[in-house]
């Protein structure tokens, strides 16, 4: 069960777009999994609000996109940001 | 977000404060003044282990600039690797200036089996983590790798699944899967054995008393990853060593 590891480097990955991106939070997260990635959706989907709960991706909505390979990727993100910045 | 009572705070909350009908443990004489928030959608494409490959390949420039091949022996617990180390260890002994590192979640068993060997052992204890990862590895190389070593073995965590998942730098993966397990283990955990170019099938002097088909086996990790480069061996009766030894070799640069 690695899936706590993947989830933390979900996050801290879409925290650092979220930065780049001057959110203040995010608000969904879509997230490429492949088969032969050694993740397991439904173990991510499990984990991913505790390892969410302290960061500004907290309550974000995971999407989780199966594909055939390895991949593991964020496809795209929600985030707020606020009016001005963008 | 309200910490103090612990509510959610809904998607559409956007002013990071709420409005609800119980009572606040914080007074509210504060202003709370937040510019507008607008919503975007951000498309990209971000490897989520984007940390851990960039310490995997600042792992694999180190290991080639050092004239290190490094391979990551992964299977699960029990089939063979650290006994496999052990006899190749001592048969590289004098030829190839080798060194190991070798995880476990818990004790230094394994380093104590493989040291005396004339290589450099370094056991990681991960104690809760179900894998090895690159910076963990990283972390010691100049300690393991540094002095004329030519080829690392690095033992992962048993596991036929978690470790796959994580780049640790290494040149390729070795699976090893033991004639116990059963031929069908790489179509049912197609993650590793997609992964290793090279597979070693161990314990192959108990296939006598298995009902175990070599030909079964390699169909399944053919069907998995064709062209898959496979040993058979016995580390107890030594059959089957001299061709791994040979290749062992042949893999480190004169
Ligand atoms: N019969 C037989 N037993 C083996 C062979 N290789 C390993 N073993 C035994 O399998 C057990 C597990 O081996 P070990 O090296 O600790 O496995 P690891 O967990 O993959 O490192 C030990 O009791 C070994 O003696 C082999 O080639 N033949
Ligand atoms: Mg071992």
């Amino acid at each position: 069960m690695h899936e706590m590891a993947i989830a933390m480097a979900l996050i801290e990955q879409a925290e650092k777009v979220g930065q780049e991106q001057n959110a203040r939070t995010i608000a969904g997260i879509t997230v490429v999994v492949g088969r032969l990635s050694g993740t397991d959706p439904d173990a991510l989907r499990t984990v991913f609000d505790l390892v969410a709960e302290e960061t500004s991706a907290r309550g974000a909505l995971l999407t989780i996109e199966m594909a055939s390979g390895r991949e593991l990727y964020i496809k795209s993100m929600d985030v707020d940001v606020e009016e001005g910045e963008t | 977000m309200c910490k103090d009572c612990g509510c959610s705070t809904a998607l559409g909350n956007i002013h990071g404060h709420h409005h609800h009908d119980h009572a606040h443990p914080h007074p509210h004489d504060h202003e709370h003044v937040h510019p507008p928030v607008e919503r975007k959608t951000i498309e990209l494409e971000r490897k989520v282990l984007a940390e851990n490959d960039a310490h995997a390949e600042a792992n694999r420039s180190w290991l080639s600039q050092h004239g290190v091949t490094a391979i990551n022996l992964i299977s699960s617990p029990g089939t063979g690797k650290t006994f496999l180390l052990e006899r190749t260890l001592e048969r590289l002994r004098g030829r190839v200036s080798c060194a190991v590192i070798t995880g476990d979640q818990c004790t230094d068993h394994d380093a104590k089996r493989l040291m005396g060997k004339g290589a450099v052992v370094k056991q990681i204890e991960t104690i809760n983590s179900c894998h090895l990862d690159a910076a963990r590895v990283g972390a010691l190389l100049p300690e393991v790798a540094g002095n004329g070593v030519k080829l690392l073995f690095i033992e992962n965590i048993g596991n036929l699944v978690c470790p796959a998942a994580f780049d640790l730098g290494e040149h390729f993966k070795v699976a090893l899967l033991s004639t116990t397990e059963g031929e069908d283990k790489p179509v049912k955990y197609p993650t590793l054995f997609n992964m290793a170019p090279v597979v070693v099938l161990t314990k192959m002097d108990l296939v006598p008393y298995l009902d175990w088909s070599l030909p079964k086996c390699r169909e399944y990790l053919n069907m998995i990853r064709p062209g898959v480069f496979v040993f058979e061996l016995s580390a107890k009766t030594g059959a089957g060593m001299e061709a791994w030894i040979e290749y062992l070799e042949k893999l480190v640069k004169p």
